[in-house]
């Protein structure tokens, strides 16, 4: 069975425990209660808690009823991507009880629908204020770790797993977030605490893989990826951070910059100010590079977003090194400097080898040729001339971060 | 219902009036507002601005509604610090006497840009806000009482023996003090040290409008250890809310207090699932407000609540029945609670409270964003990048942005250049060939080998350390400057020469390759001697030993920072650098400069490029160490 489907019918599971809480509050509390410690194992005895508990003792079987449907509901939006109607289930549910499990999946809601930086605040409340639910921080760890903040994230982790030794979910989101390329699976894709947004996968064959990253642009119409990632088969779909699938086919490759443009079959998204800088970077200075995780599967994901410095020219080659460390991987995601605009493509380097630094960067000035202007469409266009004495803008990366839950998508490709 | 810890003739009683009035002598006895004279008799009105669970949200948690029946698009952008000063900036605008209340866990569970700094930026920010009076509620106690009263006094957090890193920012976010503490009263009527007896902060603050005592009484829910880290609560005792309020309006009443407000973080939820922000559908019933308003004395005239999140604006009955006016302004700075109080002066009691919760909307164009407090989050979200800790290269020795000599060398500096020039060689980045740094603009103390607190190991240079050396964001021009103008632009570094300032002398540091003489004890304009330019293994004099410029017309394209580039530092022959090309940030140069030293390779070491063939860039006729600064060139 694969990842998708095994969580596809965990997902049936735990909503069928929403259907049963329904016909009895009592004993569907319990059951829910029962349900979520299979999947988010209990803190420890010493840990304080309680709040939630002691406030849900004060509410009447009808009024957590009502809240067990509001989860339901919630939970069931949320699957079938419709963020509002989720959000406005979770929150009608918070204005019944104070607790964990309504954080957590308001702040997957505000992930689901890209509001990163909401998620991250209210996330950051949630493992703060619910110590006893360990999902709270394992979320908060992990939005924190894709966002750019990994040191941050594994303090967190080491905090958590100080207060619940041996805790399985702490453990397992902590081999993940340390092997660099981070993919949530098993308990860490069930709700509430379920790491990785619901996507769409109509069409998809059991078969698809998510191959790397493609940068979507022209107005969320067209995309570019590397040229290494195009299938055979030509089956070929692209999903965003917000689970949004759509098909692609090839429109023109481009093999100089050994990427290729692809149509999309129906407009994604764009984020509202994602800006493209009006030249290249300079080696040295600040840059942020998102992509996604190559996967055997075609589940969804947020992507990763890794900061460093850009490295120089290769040579006489017209080349540039993209400079940030980053794993083994295909590449293709977008790359942005110190204020937030694009500044180019990352691709694979000549070795393919992890931290050899030959990863490159293909600038948007090539690109913008090679694509004969027509690189970002109206919405991503800017000519903004740099501030030559100016400091610029910095910490931006969480703004970064939630433009490129759009602009970065995930290939996913077929045999 | 007394609790026995007030009984009468009770130690615990004593030390509790004894810290009473410690409390009141440290904060609400001190706080005026208004005129002095209640003799008309006239009933005024002040108005008492509440909001609570601000959790450190310096930035806009994102929306809100009126209530939950406003689509989620259809709904403002609430919050952020700089707009919550504003909004009670606008409020106290509307009538003098006024007063800025909290209801706790103003701290704790916090977003990353106030907890990396332990609270800090939250406090500081409610600084600024303009908060007077605030409970504490149960995430102040989340890293213990101790960190409690650091936060309400200032001074740095120590970690390790030392100050920790993220602890004491105010100087670099413009606060300026290191840590300023709360310029807000937190209170704690409620929470008592187990080991003096005594509240853990004051029990209540008083303000006096126009001659009437006001007094806040502060407190958390009684079961904040149950809610809280063990070890955050350790030696506290939280003591039963209304008994703990009630205890204390004898005490009130003989300092001539008849108005009573509650500040306690506890709260209930609305029934139904609207969430009308100034709703009470339920009436709270069965909640813990609820339970506690009940059992008030009848001397409180308003209850300002919190911990549950939740909006609301009740008017609840007391143990007397009388209704009053319960509020909470759910969470994070989205709202504030709006309330005109009305006191009697002839009875000093409040007699009507009327209050409107209150959208902390952006989009309001009547209502601007407090410009300092933006200023203070913007600064720490720079703080909070992730790329102040990463390392971008090594060295194997100090390189101090001191003079090492009495040339004037400055093994910082020189490593400066050499960044300069690196990025700039490149035909298209300028195609440079030599590049000067001014001293000045090489900050202290240059980079350190040690390794820094954010323990990047020893011989590592951070992001962070390098933005300490280069942190003006200059950026690099490369011009075409004449061997005459070389010539004089080294000239004019000394006091008083061809416009140099009469008072300073100017020493700048070159590129490697680049060296040169001068004798101080010579006149302005023939100092320097032996000027050279080595490339590889060929040598190019541009001012030979006697001081003669060899080829005055040959040009050079020369890189400095823009501040020079404009005649900064009195280099006016800069000015008449040609075909200019502007180029990267001197951060950036260095940090591209530095990524070849990065482990595995080699660490940068001072003196061992080849082009320098080991012998320092800058050389002085005369053995004299000391490297002049002032108008004496000749030290």
């Amino acid at each position: 069975m694969t990842r998708v489907r095994l969580v596809a019918a965990l997902m049936a599971l735990y909503l069928q425990a929403g259907s049963a809480l329904a016909a009895d509050p009592l004993t569907s509390a319990d059951r829910l209660r029962q349900f979520m410690a299979q999947v988010q194992p209990q803190p420890s005895a010493s840990q304080a808690g309680g709040q939630a508990v002691r406030e849900a003792a004060a509410l009447s079987p009808a009024r957590l009823q009502e809240r067990a449907e509001l989860l339901k509901t919630g939970e069931t939006a949320l699957v079938r991507l419709d963020v509002n109607a989720a959000l406005d289930a979770f929150e009608r549910a918070t204005l019944i009880l104070h607790a964990a499990d309504t954080e957590i999946a308001l702040v997957r809601s505000y992930m689901q629908g890209g509001d990163y930086r909401r998620a991250l605040a209210f996330g950051a409340h949630t493992a703060g204020a619910h110590l006893d639910v360990i999902g709270g921080a394992t979320l908060y760890a992990w939005l924190l770790h894709v966002g750019g903040q990994p040191a941050i994230a594994q303090r967190l982790l080491t905090a958590s797993e100080a207060r619940l030794p041996g805790n399985p979910v702490v453990a397992a989101v902590q081999q993940q977030l340390r092997s660099g390329k981070p993919v949530a699976a098993g308990p860490m894709l069930m709700p509430p605490t379920r790491l990785a947004p619901y996507g769409d996968a109509k069409g998809l064959p059991d078969t698809a893989q998510v191959v790397g990253t493609a940068l979507l642009l022209q107005s969320g119409t067209g995309a570019l990826l590397p040229l290494s990632l195009l299938p055979r088969s030509g089956k070929l779909w692209l999903r965003n951070g917000l689970g949004q699938l759509v098909k692609a086919k090839v429109d023109k490759r481009l093999n100089d910059l050994k990427v290729a443009l692809v149509r999309l079959d129906g407009p994604l998204p764009t984020p509202d100010d994602v800006l493209v800088a009006p030249g290249d970077a300079f080696p040295g200075s600040a840059g942020f590079a998102v992509e996604y995780v190559s996967t055997p599967d075609a589940a969804p994901a947020w992507p990763v977003l890794r900061t460093g410095f850009l490295g120089g020219g290769v040579g006489d080659s017209g080349e540039r090194l993209l400079g940030i460390d980053m794993p083994a991987g295909p590449r293709g995601g977008p790359v942005f400097d110190g204020t937030g605009r694009l500044i180019g493509l990352a691709l694979q380097g000549p070795t393919g080898a992890a931290a050899t630094g030959d990863d490159r960067l293909v600038p948007v000035a090539q690109l913008r040729k090679a694509l004969r202007g027509g690189l970002a469409g109206e919405q991503l266009t800017a000519q903004d001339a740099p501030d030559p004495t100016g400091s610029r803008p910095r910490g931006l990366v969480d703004k970064i971060y939630e433009n490129s839950l759009k602009s970065s998508l995930q290939v996913i490709t077929a045999p | 219902m007394r609790l026995p810890t007030f009984k009468k003739d009770t130690p615990m009683k004593k030390s509790l009036i004894a810290a009473a009035v410690l409390s009141l002598a440290a904060s609400a006895a001190l706080i005026a507002c208004g005129g002095n004279d209640s003799s008309t008799g006239v009933p005024f009105t002040i108005k008492v601005i509440g909001f609570n669970d601000y959790h450190g949200t310096l930035e806009s948690p994102g929306t809100l509604g009126q209530n939950s029946s406003v689509a989620a698009t259809s709904r403002p952008a609430v919050g952020g610090a700089e707009f919550l000063a504003a909004h009670v900036a606008s409020l106290k605008k509307q009538n003098p006497l006024n007063v800025v209340v909290g209801a706790g866990d103003s701290i704790g569970a916090s977003p990353l840009i106030s907890s990396l700094f332990f609270d800090e930026p939250a406090v500081e920010t409610l600084n600024r806000i303009g908060l007077e009076f605030n409970s504490v509620g149960n995430h102040e106690f989340d890293r213990g009482s101790a960190e409690l009263l650091r936060l309400q006094n200032g001074g740095c957090k120590i970690t390790a023996g030392a100050t920790d890193p993220n602890s004491c920012r105010g100087g670099a976010v413009g606060t300026p003090v290191p840590f300023e503490g709360a310029k807000f009263k937190w209170l704690s009527a409620n929470v008592v040290s187990t080991a003096t007896g005594s509240p853990l902060l004051p029990a209540y603050g008083i303000k006096t409008f126009n001659g009437v005592k006001v007094a806040f009484v502060g407190m958390t829910l009684k079961a904040t250890p149950t809610i809280v880290t063990p070890t955050g609560v350790a030696g506290l005792e939280f003591k039963d809310e209304a008994a703990t309020v009630n205890a204390l309006i004898p005490e009130l009443r003989a300092l001539g207090v008849e108005s009573v407000v509650v500040l306690v973080h506890e709260g209930g939820f609305q029934t139904g699932t609207l969430g009308d922000i100034n709703g009470c559908e339920g009436q709270l019933d069965g909640s813990p407000i609820a339970g506690i308003v009940k059992q008030l004395d009848n001397a409180v005239g308003l209850v300002i609540s919190g911990h549950t999140h939740a909006a609301y604006n009740c008017m609840l009955p007391n143990a007397t029945g009388r209704a009053i006016s319960v509020t909470s302004a759910s969470a994070f700075g989205r709202l504030l609670t709006d309330i005109d109080v009305t006191i009697d002066p002839k009875t000093r009691a409040i007699t009507k409270a009327v209050a409107t919760n209150r959208l902390v909307v952006r989009n309001d164009p009547a209502i601007t964003a407090d410009t300092v407090v933006a200023k203070i989050v913007d600064a720490y979200k720079n703080l909070v990048s992730p790329l102040a800790n990463m390392v971008i290269g090594a060295i194997t020795s100090d390189l101090s942005s001191s003079r090492s000599d009495g040339a004037c060398n400055m093994p910082a500096g020189d490593l400066i250049a050499d960044s300069q020039l690196a990025a700039t060689q490149p035909a298209s980045f300028g195609g440079a060939v030599m590049a000067f740094m001014n001293g000045g603009g090489v900050r202290s103390p240059g980079f350190t080998f040690a390794s820094s607190s954010a323990g990047e190991g020893d011989g590592n240079v951070t992001y962070g350390e390098a933005f300490t050396v280069q942190p003006f964001g200059n950026s690099l021009v490369t011009l075409s400057l004449s061997t005459q103008n070389i010539k004089d632009f080294l000239e004019e570094q000394f006091a008083g020469c061809l416009g140099q300032s009469s008072t300073a002398t100017r020493m700048a540091l070159p590129s490697a390759g680049f060296k040169y003489t001068w004798d101080g004890a010579k006149a302005c304009g023939s100092r320097i001697s032996n000027v050279t330019l080595r490339s590889g293994n060929a040598v190019d004099t541009l001012v030979n030993t006697a001081g003669v410029v060899q080829n005055p017309g040959k040009s050079y394209r020369v890189t400095v920072n823009n501040y020079m580039a404009d005649g900064g530092d009195g280099f006016s022959t800069l000015l008449k650098g040609t075909n200019r090309i502007g180029g990267a940030q001197d951060i950036d140069a260095l940090t591209a400069f530095l990524a070849n030293f990065k482990t595995p390779k080699a660490a940068y070491a001072l003196g061992r490029n080849a082009v320098d063939a080991g012998s320092t860039r800058i050389n002085r006729v005369g053995n004299s160490a000391t490297c002049p600064s002032g108008a004496n060139v000749n030290p």
